[in-house]
């Protein structure tokens, strides 16, 4: 199961003992995004809404890919591979 | 001596500005909880001292904070309020944590956007919603504010721990007689705002209120058409505007041991909501407001900034001190009941929220 690099913005560091380099086991994107709210559970509700739906402003990039982008979340992961979180940018 | 603590939540932050108990020299600390919006800080003392601060952001929504170190550290609830993964209503904020009656000291309640109220029986650790509120037959009619679908305003008799009170901006004043598990609204002699199809018991748009710590059946209420007092637990208001310069504001206060003197700032309508011709005055009553008077010496008189329904915080030392913030991101203090304001020298983001204490 490869390791996968998490970034988290600062304003969640929080959420992770003050980290913003994680490093989440997965073979998939689902199961490493669930490792990760398992391993760190109060992002939960910074990412997602009461719904289970990606807050609409929260990006989250496999690569360079948004992961709205996908079908589904049973992207298969290799080493390498790199999840960023990020906020949109929006307004002025 | 003893120490002031005020809690200034801002639009990017929590400070803590400390005092002697003259509050004639301070210091300030911040911004805490660095780049989250503040909605409001309260420092609960009933078990050992926890700081809970409501806050939230645009992005990543909204959540508490719970400091056991008076802000020096601080952790996030993991089971905060939240509406359920079926319900119909989102969790936008979270407006105001209030430390529930002294018998129950494990408990707080939280007033939320979209509108509801949580209630915790753990000290802030996890939270319920308490559903009745949103069941109200009433509940698909309301009506969101220009601050949105809040339930800004808890408070609790202080005789009798199942009568609850909450204010809903846009939609009005509730009552529980029963901790909660139903609601009836109280918004009797008020002026409506938002005409009702269905239900004339709803549309009254109340800003902030605050009750009589002596006589729980007397309530007092800024509203977005008024100043109105209530001398049977809500059930009918009447209006106490003699002496204002107008009927738009947004907080109330009252002062903790001379209950018939309360405090009000009036802002020039709700088309403007600033100080008349920018002169900022706070108005004071010292007979449950029969009339109102001004008190300006010290507070500037080209000020155009707005003070938040959560901006006011008066102290309990004798004669008690008064503390408002403006959304420019002042702080005026009075250590005399408001007959002489300075201001606090700092220039914080915009003031949501002011809470104080003695230690």
């Amino acid at each position: 199961m490869p390791a996968i690099d998490i970034i988290i913005p600062s304003l969640l560091a929080h959420c992770s003992s003050g980290k913003l380099h994680l490093s989440v086991d997965g073979n998939t994107l689902k199961q490493t995004l669930d490792n990760l709210l398992q391993a760190y559970p109060l992002l939960k509700v910074h990412l997602y809404e009461e719904s289970g739906k990606q807050r609409p402003y929260v990006l989250i990039y496999l690569n360079e890919d948004n992961i709205q982008w996908f079908d589904d979340m049973d992207v298969y992961l290799k080493p390498g591979d790199r999840i960023q979180i990020v906020q949109s940018v929006a307004g002025g | 001596m003893n120490s002031l603590y005020l809690f200034a939540g801002t639009e990017k932050g929590l400070f803590i500005l400390k005092s002697n108990s003259e509050r004639n020299n301070w210091s300030v600390e911040g911004p805490l909880l660095k780049g989250w919006k503040v909605f409001d800080c309260q420092l609960d003392r009933r078990n050992d001292p926890i700081l809970y601060a409501a806050v939230g952001h645009f992005i990543y929504g909204p959540c508490i904070h719970i400091s056991r170190d008076f802000g020096r550290t601080w952790s996030q609830i993991e089971n905060g309020p939240q509406y359920g993964e079926n319900s119909q209503f989102k969790l936008n904020s979270i407006w105001t944590i209030v430390p529930g009656p002294e018998k129950y000291p494990n408990r707080l309640y939280a007033g939320v956007d979209e509108a509801g109220l949580f209630v915790s029986e753990d000290k802030g650790y996890s939270w319920q919603e308490l559903t009745g509120l949103s069941a109200h037959e009433t509940r698909s009619e309301w009506m969101p504010g220009a601050g949105g679908l809040c339930c800004h305003s808890v408070l609790i008799d202080s005789e009798n721990p199942k009568r609850i009170w909450i204010g809903i901006s846009s939609v009005g004043v509730f009552r529980s007689d029963d901790g909660g598990s139903t609601w009836t609204p109280k918004n009797a002699g008020i002026e409506q705002i938002i005409p009702n199809e269905h239900y004339k018991e709803i549309g009254f748009c109340v800003h902030s209120m605050t009750a009589d710590p002596q006589n729980p059946n007397k309530l007092y209420q800024q509203n977005h058409r008024g100043v109105y007092k209530s001398s049977n637990g809500g059930d009918s208001w009447v209006r106490i505007e003699n002496g204002l310069p107008g009927s738009f504001g947004f907080p109330i206060g009252i002062h903790p041991y001379k209950p018939e003197t309360l405090f009000t700032i009036p802002l020039e309508s709700d088309e403007y909501r600033m100080p008349p011709n920018g002169d900022l005055k706070v108005y004071k009553t010292d007979n449950s407001g029969d009339s109102w008077r001004p008190l300006s010496e010290g507070l500037p008189t080209k000020c155009f900034a707005s003070v938040m329904r959560q901006a006011l915080a008066i102290d309990n030392f004798d004669p008690c001190g008064l503390y408002f913030g403006t959304t420019g991101g002042q702080i005026f203090a009075s250590n005399n009941e408001g007959a002489t304001w300075n201001q606090i020298p700092c220039q914080l983001p915009r003031i949501n929220s002011l809470s104080v204490v003695s230690l």
